[in-house]
């Protein structure tokens, strides 16, 4: 049977490749007309710090939220088991002087408890998982809350912070864990078998499962995973600024924002570049438009979220020319 | 005598008040195919489908070389030599067809913490060898395979377990002529080695052809096994139905038949690399089929018309206003619609109700002022539709998915054709529907056609081809290859020579 019909990996690749150096020089280009905007600001080494700082918490969590996310659960929790979790280290650093061992142990261990109550909540109860992540969020909310409000009047101030153990804060710390995370997201993801079944989880759950794939257990392990790598995140945010200040009323969304765009991007990416690079390529999309449009003197908080989200859709657009999206 | 390879033994099963099958004994011997005839929803896949772990029986034995046999999942089949071929497309779209293939099955390849992607593809490459089966892109992402590249894909991914039971459920129906041989080589290959088959097929034909025995299932119980030879083709029918069934549903008379105006239009259709220089007219009151080997482009043609695929030129138009169509919205405006031949994909809403279905393309016609759905006239609709079709379910909030192959074509055709259309383009209408349903719904075309609609029936079959239009488009290798008429040129040699 001739696969005439059918573009063979090579021609796919081909495609594929050319479509990514598109969209990279696209992306280049608006770096270039930017830095000619601000007068020669956003290519400045210190403005390139910045931007390649500020890259590193939304793509470490996009990537957490990227594992959770592509098995069907959509938890909005997040934000508010960052900053639980977050708070958990400081105060094992601050208050019980646990040091390093007690700020990466506090924080990881929380967010993997937190992310697996929530994800049971949704698989076990077999609620829809964005009821049980915004639940969730207004419960964790609340204990972080009531944490940092019990340790706030032992430290006499009303936040936690991190003043010692922030070497995980500093530019080139920071920039390589983000790296290595990146890279071996890349691994897991693509070339292992867990990452072949979360995939097919979220590509069919009931083809998976009729293919001998455990559903709950992939669903665990990515859930795991993903609260690993958002914990690491957390961990590098809270000594880069030394603080997480907790939030109610679902403010802890916010905080998770540009991860978000982050995953929206590479989901709107996804016929273009790999889920691991598209969250890659989001980083820096959003990491950069906020850099430039601060540099521009664009409010935050409103002209400037307007700005991500044209940007967010025009990336949907960019990846949908010439798709029909039939299979056949 | 022959030796036993599966025993079943008062197997049992029930979907809350449906008994899907009950008290079912059957025994397979080696290097033998047993055929399991009966209409849809009869309970064929039920079996098939506790036979390989997907579902749990409720009461009953399983033996497999004479020790008891309960598989709990797919994968525990699979330990015990037993793999299967779905009746619904079971692939992941997103993900390589390779990958496909070793999904559940990847522990052999792990090489440290990755898998290891060469290995898996030299196994597949292996297998397609081995049993002689076509090559199918493996390095691409299934979704964008063929349905019948898939439907191989699948075939070879049940190969690699080296199984010694292999069960097919419909798989030959989304096959085109030339693949349909391949499977057939390859099936006596199989049960040359004293491995066995269980057969699900519509092909009744096919069925007495390929298998040593048939079992005829009716409402979920056994009402006759025997050997294949010792049915006829008129009793095989009465069996599955229950009743006599009319030897011939196709058309009766052999002259092309249609008024001269022409309503759909096609010139000089291209799609690079899926079809070349595509030229007809259909007039009103016509069956024009298209027929083809595999990869011929048959199918391609269709969703090109209806405007789905990239790159499309040459001019469609339709109507006596000649209004052109280039995307599907323009087929619905000019009174027109389009069946793809993979209906879960791209044709049916599998979560949502029966009466969903049924109302979604005439929610337009149906809307009132301030495009308010009246749900009484829209509860009417689908019922008229429901009762027309006799589609067999527990009523209008029925989920589609939960129904069975026949009866979810019944749907997807009948929310159309209760529309007053000019024209309809059907893919392989009657894939996967057993022989009263193709019956039923060779009879609802027959009626159309007399009411004058027009309609392209793209088919991989030729007796349904031959038997039901008034003439076959046959394309070769993307092309135009000829254009027969009933009048004379209606026969399986003359088409199959032009095919080649």
């Amino acid at each position: 049977m001739a696969a005439k019909a059918v573009k063979t990996g090579a021609d796919q690749k081909k495609i594929r490749l050319r479509n990514q150096i598109i969209v990279i020089g696209i992306i280049v280009a608006i770096y270039v007309i930017a830095n000619f905007l601000t007068g020669g600001k956003v290519f400045r080494p210190n403005n390139i710090r910045t931007i390649l700082t500020q890259v590193t918490y939304p793509l470490m969590v996009g990537l957490g939220l990227m594992f959770i996310f592509t098995t069907g659960m959509i938890d909005l929790s997040v934000g508010a088991q960052v900053i639980l979790a977050a708070n958990v280290g400081a105060i094992a650093v601050q208050i019980y002087g646990l040091g390093y061992p007690g700020l990466i142990i506090g924080t990881v261990v929380t967010l993997v408890i937190t992310e697996l109550l929530c994800t049971s909540c949704s698989l076990f109860l077999k609620i829809p998982s964005w009821v049980a992540g915004l639940g969730c969020a207004l419960v964790f909310e609340a204990l972080g809350m009531i944490l940092v409000g019990a340790y706030s009047e032992t430290l006499g101030t009303s936040i936690v912070y991190l003043e010692k153990c922030d070497g995980f804060g500093s530019f080139l710390v920071i920039f390589i864990i983000a790296v290595v995370v990146a890279v071996i997201a890349y691994f897991i993801f693509n070339r292992t078998q867990f990452g072949y079944n979360l995939r097919a989880i979220g590509g069919g759950g009931e083809v998976a499962e009729a293919m001998g794939i455990n559903r709950k257990k992939t669903i665990i392990m990515a859930a795991i995973i993903g609260a690993v790598i958002i914990a690491i995140g957390g961990i590098t945010q809270l000594s880069y600024t030394g603080r997480f200040t907790p939030t109610s009323g679902m403010g802890s969304l916010s905080g998770i924002f540009k991860s978000l765009a982050v995953v929206l991007i590479s989901g709107s990416f996804s016929r273009i570049f790999n889920d691991v690079i598209g969250c890659v390529v989001g980083a820096f999309i959003v990491a950069g438009l906020f850099n430039v449009l601060t540099l521009l003197g664009v409010p935050s908080g409103t002209g400037q979220d307007i700005c991500l989200g044209v940007v967010v859709m025009l990336c949907g657009i960019l990846s949908a020319l010439h798709y029909k999206g039939v299979q056949k | 005598m022959a030796e036993e390879m599966l025993r079943i033994e008062g197997v049992s099963k029930s979907f809350g008040p449906t008994k899907a099958n009950r008290d079912v004994n059957l025994i397979l011997n080696k290097g033998t195919v047993l055929g399991l005839a009966g209409e849809n929803g009869s309970g064929k896949s039920t079996l098939a489908s506790m036979v390989c772990g997907m579902l749990k029986k409720d009461s009953g034995k399983f033996y497999k070389n004479g020790q008891v046999y309960n598989p709990f999942s797919p994968a525990d089949a699979a330990k015990h030599g037993v793999a299967m071929v779905v009746q619904e497309l079971g692939v992941i779209g997103n993900l390589s067809g390779v990958v496909n293939m070793f999904l559940g099955k990847m522990d052999k390849y792990k090489k440290g913490p990755l898998v290891d992607l060469a290995a898996m593809n030299r196994d597949a490459e292996s297998v397609f060898e081995k049993w002689g089966l076509p090559k199918v892109p493996l390095d691409v992402a299934a979704g964008t395979l063929s349905i019948e590249q898939r439907k191989i894909m699948e075939l070879a991914r049940a190969l690699i377990t080296d199984p010694d039971f292999l069960v097919l459920d419909e798989i030959s129906q989304a096959l085109s002529q030339d693949n349909r041989e391949v499977l057939y080589a390859f099936i006596k290959k199989f049960i040359s080695l004293g491995r066995t088959i269980l057969m699900v097929t519509h092909d009744l034909e096919e069925m007495v052809e390929i298998c040593d025995e048939i079992a005829v299932l009716r409402d979920g119980v056994i009402v006759e096994s025997k050997a294949a030879e010792k049915y006829s083709m008129n009793e095989l029918k009465r069996l599955m139905i229950g009743r006599e069934v009319s030897g011939d549903y196709y058309r009766d008379d052999w002259e092309e038949s249609y008024q001269k105006e022409v309503i759909l239009s096609v010139k000089n259709l291209n799609v690079p690399g899926k079809c070349e220089n595509i030229s007809f007219d259909l007039h009103k009151g016509e069956i024009l089929a298209i027929c083809g080997l595999s990869d011929a482009g048959i199918h391609e043609v269709g969703s090109a018309i209806f405007g789905l695929e990239e790159g499309r030129r040459g001019k469609v138009t339709a109507g006596s206003g000649h209004k052109e169509i280039q995307k599907p919205g323009d087929i619905i405006k000019t009174r027109g619609a389009y069946l793809s031949k993979d209906r879960d994909a791209n044709g049916l809403m599998l979560d949502a109700s029966i009466g969903d279905n049924l109302i979604l393309p005439s929610a337009r016609d149906l809307s009132g002022k301030g495009a308010f759905l009246s749900p009484v006239k829209a509860r009417k609709l689908a019922q008229r539709a429901s009762e027309a079709f006799e589609i067999k379910s527990t009523g209008l909030r029925h989920i589609v998915r939960r129904l069975s192959g026949g009866n979810k074509q019944k749907v997807n055709l009948s929310r159309w054709l209760i529309k007053d259309l000019d024209y309809i383009i059907l893919d392989c209408p009657t894939r996967g529907v057993d022989i009263g349903v193709k019956a039923y719904i060779y009879s609802v075309l027959k009626k159309a056609k007399a009411d004058g609609l027009g309609i392209i029936m793209i088919s991989d079959e030729l007796p349904e081809a031959m038997g039901m239009s008034d003439r076959i488009l046959v394309m070769k290798n993307h092309q135009f290859a000829a254009m027969l008429s009933r009048n004379t040129d209606f026969t399986e040699d003359k088409i199959m020579e032009v095919m080649l």
